[in-house]
């Protein structure tokens, strides 16, 4: 009688343990770190960093949408996502976030790949269609982040002020908002990303706000042109290729 | 054997209390009133975003009903004096046309009262500071609040539990058994419901975006220079990126210049940093819609500006400097908008109004 409550009790256990490893979700993830620096260091919102000449400046708000995520495969390609909506608004606000930033995670299938692409801006086939043609819970559902003068999605949000005289009090404020089909970029970087069954693979995407505006010899203007959220705006006609290409150099990929 | 028998009694009595007290505690059966809940429709124009309801508190229209009559009954309050509809009046598009709103004790709020239009189209962070994550909870707030209707839920449950009509409401819109299951938080779901109906699709604004009918050239203006349309020629007023199309908010906060501080310790009402604890957030305030701006002076958080030419002017400087004034406000203050030009922007503001809503039967009083 001994042995045969011995006999299904270990049995019980062995099914027990059996289920556990078989109900395991073992399919390998890809986890995307988003993070907004400032030159070397992790940007702080509303916090100063030096910007040119004697001027500081503080950044209030920052977001963007990114589309098409997408794995570069020689067997194909893997999509993680179509949209998503980055914004550094609770993450930044201490220097220990700022240094996490925003994290998404996707399933993904096993493989080696090549590379990583995706949109800096909402894809023109998303870009299409106004907020209320997605649902109130769809990162393109917010009418906020909608310009209808445009008919676009506003692809990013970089506002903050600037202290243009050095004597410690923000004096102008600056609004770069871009938008419109034209603006789009598509980034792609190759770099070798395997995905292993089981595994969780890291990749940070990373922003420098410094490069969004330029560099020394080369910087967008922000004094004398402290608000562009017109791409129609034949005045700052030339904002509209610097802005997104400036986007498109100041992001780095680095695959943990 | 007489213990016997005692044990017998005690336990007779003992079964005999715990039902009693059971019948108690259920209340009335209500199980002789029909429930059948069918769905309330609201229709949107196709430019409006889906009106969101939670999954476990869906529109129906004996919810709606419910909600009404909470809504425009006294019996929220401790002294039977004040209803929701109190601050809530539907011929001012749901405000009460004061700067800030008096309780039942007289007491003066800090804050004034905020439009219902539309409502329904708040997710979350209800309220001028964000406070509430949902329309079901925020509706619960001013019953309890001391400044305002000064009561207490398990009252006003009392009352509504005792109250015949209310039985009946309370079986209709939520398929309750017992009397003892009215809660406030089935209240709470059924004035949200309520709240949910309050819907302005049908100004000058939208008529005109559905080809019904033109702007003046005076009302092209100002629509031309609310959202910053390049082409015009005209300034660009960076009206519409807290107000933006269709619903006249984007539902974010700023700190639109209203008050001049050297420290973000400084604002008297901190509003969104009261609640996020976070000092950048203070001075910001929830971006209220201005469907139906015309009938909903005073204006800002406290009601300090009578009309919308003060509200212009305001915006029209640029708002008053603070270390997180909106970058978006500053901007507007450098567009040096003429006197024509801010008549044009209110000429402009006054097609978003529309009162059609109060041609719905089911938005007004059941007292009436």
């Amino acid at each position: 009688m001994n042995k045969l409550k011995i006999f299904f009790s270990i049995l019980i256990v062995g099914l027990l343990f059996s289920c556990s490893d078989s109900d395991e979700d073992s399919s390998p993830t890809i986890t995307v770190n988003y993070k907004a620096v400032y030159g070397n260091n992790p940007l702080v919102l509303n916090e100063d960093v030096w910007f040119f000449n004697d001027e500081t400046m503080t950044f209030s708000k920052l977001n963007l949408f990114i589309s098409d995520l997408t794995l570069k495969g020689q067997n194909g390609d893997q999509l993680l996502s179509d949209v998503e909506f980055v914004t550094f608004e609770t993450s930044n606000r201490t220097e220990d976030g700022a240094a996490e930033g925003m994290s998404q995670t996707f399933d993904a299938e096993v493989g080696d790949y090549n590379g990583i692409s995706f949109g800096i801006g909402v894809s023109p086939v998303l870009n299409s269609l106004p907020p209320s043609e997605y649902d109130s819970d769809h990162v393109l559902g917010q009418f906020g982040a909608y310009w209808a003068a445009w008919n676009s999605f506003i692809f990013s949000k970089t506002e903050g002020m600037i202290d243009s005289d050095g004597d410690d009090e923000p004096d102008l404020a600056f609004v770069y908002h871009a938008g419109a089909d034209k603006m789009y970029r598509v980034k792609t970087v190759n770099t070798d990303i395997s995905v292993l069954d089981g595994e969780e693979v890291e990749i940070d995407v990373i922003i420098d706000y410094k490069r969004v505006f330029g560099e020394m010899d080369d910087h967008i203007d922000i004094l004398n042109n402290p608000t562009f959220h017109s791409p129609q705006d034949t005045a700052l006609a030339e904002l509209t290729q610097q802005l997104p290409e400036n986007f498109l150099s100041a992001i780095t990929v680095e695959v943990q | 054997m007489n213990r016997l028998i005692l044990i017998l009694f005690i336990s007779i009595g003992a079964f005999a209390g715990c039902t009693s007290d059971e019948i108690d505690d259920k209340g009335v059966d209500l199980t002789n009133i029909s429930y059948d809940p069918q769905p309330y429709d609201v229709e949107l124009p196709d430019y409006f975003p889906d009106l969101y309801s939670p999954s476990d508190n869906p529109l129906t229209y004996d919810g709606v009903q419910l909600g009404r009559h909470l809504f425009y009954d006294p019996i929220l309050s401790a002294d039977s004096t004040m209803s929701c509809s109190s601050c809530h009046e539907p011929g001012l598009a749901f405000t009460d046309g004061l700067a800030t709103s008096t309780g039942i004790d007289g007491i003066a709020g800090r804050r004034s009262s905020m439009s219902l239009i539309n409502i329904g189209f708040f997710g979350n962070k209800l309220f001028w500071d964000g406070r509430s994550p949902s329309l079901e909870h925020q509706a619960l707030q001013p019953v309890e609040d001391p400044i305002e209707l000064h009561e207490t839920w398990p009252n006003v449950e009392r009352k509504l539990r005792s109250n015949e009509r209310y039985r009946e409401l309370f079986r209709k819109a939520f398929g309750i058994e017992y009397s003892g299951e009215i809660t406030k938080e089935l209240a709470g779901k059924a004035i949200a419901q309520f709240e949910r109906i309050l819907v302005s699709t049908n100004s000058r604004f939208d008529r005109e975006r559905q080809g019904k009918t033109f702007f003046t050239s005076e009302e092209q203006d100002g629509f031309d220079m609310f959202f910053d349309d390049s082409g015009s020629g005209l300034p660009e007023a960076e009206c519409g990126h807290c107000h933006n199309f269709p619903l006249f908010t984007t539902f974010e906060f700023f700190n639109n210049g209203l008050d001049s501080v050297s420290s973000l310790e400084d604002y008297e009402d901190k509003g969104l940093g009261e609640v996020t604890m976070y000092r950048f957030d203070n001075g910001k305030f929830k971006a209220p819609t201005l469907r139906n701006i015309e009938l909903t002076a005073p204006y800002m958080h406290d009601g300090r500006f009578e009309t919308l030419e003060e509200v212009l002017d305001h915006y029209a400087t640029g708002g008053h400097p603070s270390p997180n004034v909106d970058p978006l406000v500053a901007a507007a203050g450098t567009r040096n908008l003429s006197e024509g030009q801010k008549r044009s922007i209110i000429a402009f503001l006054r097609t978003l109004t529309d009162t059609s809503y109060l041609q719905n039967p089911d938005v007004l009083s059941p007292f009436n």
